[in-house]
């Protein structure tokens, strides 16, 4: 194969995974952009149970406990403690026995190794098999008990109930899981560190991810109301019970084992012919990292998630209950990963080429520079450093025959 | 594509001899097994125009192809219509590029080879 070829195919490949992504931008935008508020219905239609999955959260389960029972008064919480090494499951304990009594609405899932340590999946499905203990197996299994998978640190917004109660989401049968909107909650608090860089970066990351959470996520999961592929994550994630139990099978693990278990759990909803929804009306707060270590560990989670499921593709393709337009945008998605493992191979050819060729030929990359080409890359770098400076005047451009004559003008500017 | 690319660009050449020959006056002439058309042939400045594997459309048809490729593999019961899409995105596709060339002409005729032919119509011109 010729170099020129390759030229040749490695520009189409960019073309079309640029002309593709661009149209996506778009396609996601709009219907973010036009959006309007929807009505709210009643949280006492339903029974609501919040699921709380723990490893080493003593720090935080406190509170998260504390705020979800004075705000969701009639919610139960479900603490799973997946066999902490510090003292969470005490913590439980110690609010489970309060005032001479015991809270009803509290309930703590202990796991002990070595089953327990096993992924978040096998944690909220120890957490499903408690509350069916729990409910009895006379229990009337109807539509209105939904479960709520919170992380330890998540703070659901008070209006969360009434939004999902709505009558588009879980006021109609066919939905079977909604995804609430996912803030950051320290966007205003810098880390503790002492180097003031340390700090301003932590800040910026955390708030980087509230920016991409709540638009470009956003966005995504908007457009995906109409392809019908809305995609579920792992925190304020609500599902009905009765979908939950119409995927789990005999072994009762509605969720599965792959490390993005949130994502896999909405392919086995869409797949088993239950509707998913989301809805930006409210929101939960979890907290943004700081270091940019532990984010790219958390990516590369993702990112390997995705990856498994990719084995997927079959079922979703051959799923009746998946439009040909759903099933495409979720290989969109799936295929990410891979695209970017392409990309990251394509896009360097023209750069290597670029620089053999001035190697062979630096007289012709000379001609790049006196021939003019430059200006308007310099013209337009120089236009970006006015902006960033905030430089937005702008005095007359002095004429050829003018003489300065010691007022200001553009050409001394 | 990739083995058949030669002989598609000089498809690509002959067509765009065809549209050349059918809305100028200035004599055309296409030498396929060059890549090449010229034009202006009865001007004082004839000019000739090299489909490059850069500049044909060859590979950007291949992307579609995987596409297409891929969506009939997970759903053969949407062939016919997958296939039509497909014909309908070529087509687009070979017209834009052909539109490119024509535009590169209209260029060379209007403001001469220098102007017509700087930054990205250069790739092709010969």
């Amino acid at each position: 194969m010729s170099v020129k070829v390759l030229l040749a195919i490695t520009q189409a490949f960019a073309l079309t995974m640029s002309v593709a992504f661009l149209v996506y931008v778009v396609v996601i935008v709009v219907p973010y952009l036009r959006r309007k508020p929807a009505p709210v219905g009643d949280p006492a239609d339903f029974t609501w149970h919040f699921f709380v999955p723990c490893r080493d959260e003593q720090t935080v389960i406190r509170e998260t406990i504390r705020y979800l029972r004075t705000t969701f008064r009639k919610a139960h919480v479900w603490v799973v403690d997946d066999d902490s090494d510090d003292r969470t499951a005490r913590v439980v304990r110690m609010l489970w026995r309060r005032h001479g009594g015991y809270d009803p609405y509290l309930h703590l899932v202990p796991r002990v190794r070595p089953e327990a340590r096993t992924g978040k999946g096998d944690a909220l499905n120890a957490a499903y098999r408690a509350l069916n203990e729990w409910m009895g197996p006379d229990a009337r299994r109807n539509d209105v008990v939904v479960v709520v998978v919170v992380d330890a640190d998540g703070r659901p917004a008070p209006n969360c109930l009434e939004v999902c109660a709505a009558d588009h989401l879980f006021g109609d049968a066919e939905i079977g899981a909604v995804q609430l909107d996912v803030r950051m909650s320290n966007v205003g608090t810098p880390p503790p560190s002492r180097n003031p860089a340390g700090r301003w970066f932590g800040l910026k990351l955390a708030q980087l991810q509230d920016l991409e959470f709540r638009t470009a996520i956003a966005a995504i999961q908007t457009s995906r109301g109409f392809t019908g592929t809305i995609s579920m994550g792992g925190n304020g994630q609500f599902t009905r019970l009765t979908a939950l139990d119409s995927i789990a099978g005999p072994d009762e693990q509605p969720w599965r084992g792959s490390l993005l278990e949130d994502f896999e759990l909405g392919v086995h909803l869409l797949t088993a012919g239950w509707r998913t929804g989301f809805t930006p009306d409210s929101h939960v707060a979890q907290e943004g990292l700081y270091s940019l270590r532990r984010f790219l560990v958390q990516r590369t989670r993702w990112g390997q998630g995705t990856m498994q499921c990719a084995r997927y593709l079959r079922r979703i393709w051959d799923s009746p209950h998946l439009s040909t337009l759903g099933a495409a945008e979720m290989m969109y998605y799936l295929a990410q990963p891979w695209l970017q493992l392409l990309g990251s191979l394509l896009y360097p050819i023209p750069f290597v080429l670029l620089v053999t060729s001035t190697a062979g030929d630096p007289a012709r990359m000379w001609a790049w520079f006196t021939g003019g080409a430059w200006i308007l890359f310099a013209v337009y770098w120089r236009a970006l450093f006015r902006l960033v400076r905030g430089r937005n005047g702008w005095t007359k451009t002095r004429r050829n025959t003018e003489q300065a004559a010691g007022a200001k003008v553009a050409l001394d500017a | 594509m990739v083995l058949a690319e030669r002989f598609y660009r000089e498809l690509e050449v002959r067509l765009a001899g065809a549209i050349l020959e059918a809305v100028t006056t200035s004599g055309v002439y296409v030498a396929p097994d060059r890549e090449s058309v010229y034009f202006g042939l009865n001007s004082a400045a004839p000019f000739g125009l090299r489909m490059t594997p850069e500049c044909s459309s060859a590979f950007l048809l291949l992307p579609l192809l995987v596409v297409t490729m891929v969506m009939v593999y997970f759903r053969p019961a949407n062939a016919k219509r997958l296939f039509f899409s497909l014909g309908i995105s070529a087509l687009v596709v070979v017209l834009v590029n052909q539109l490119r060339i024509l535009t590169i002409v209209g260029r060379v005729h209007g403001f001469g080879t220098d102007k017509a032919t700087t930054g990205a119509t250069r790739c092709s011109a010969r």
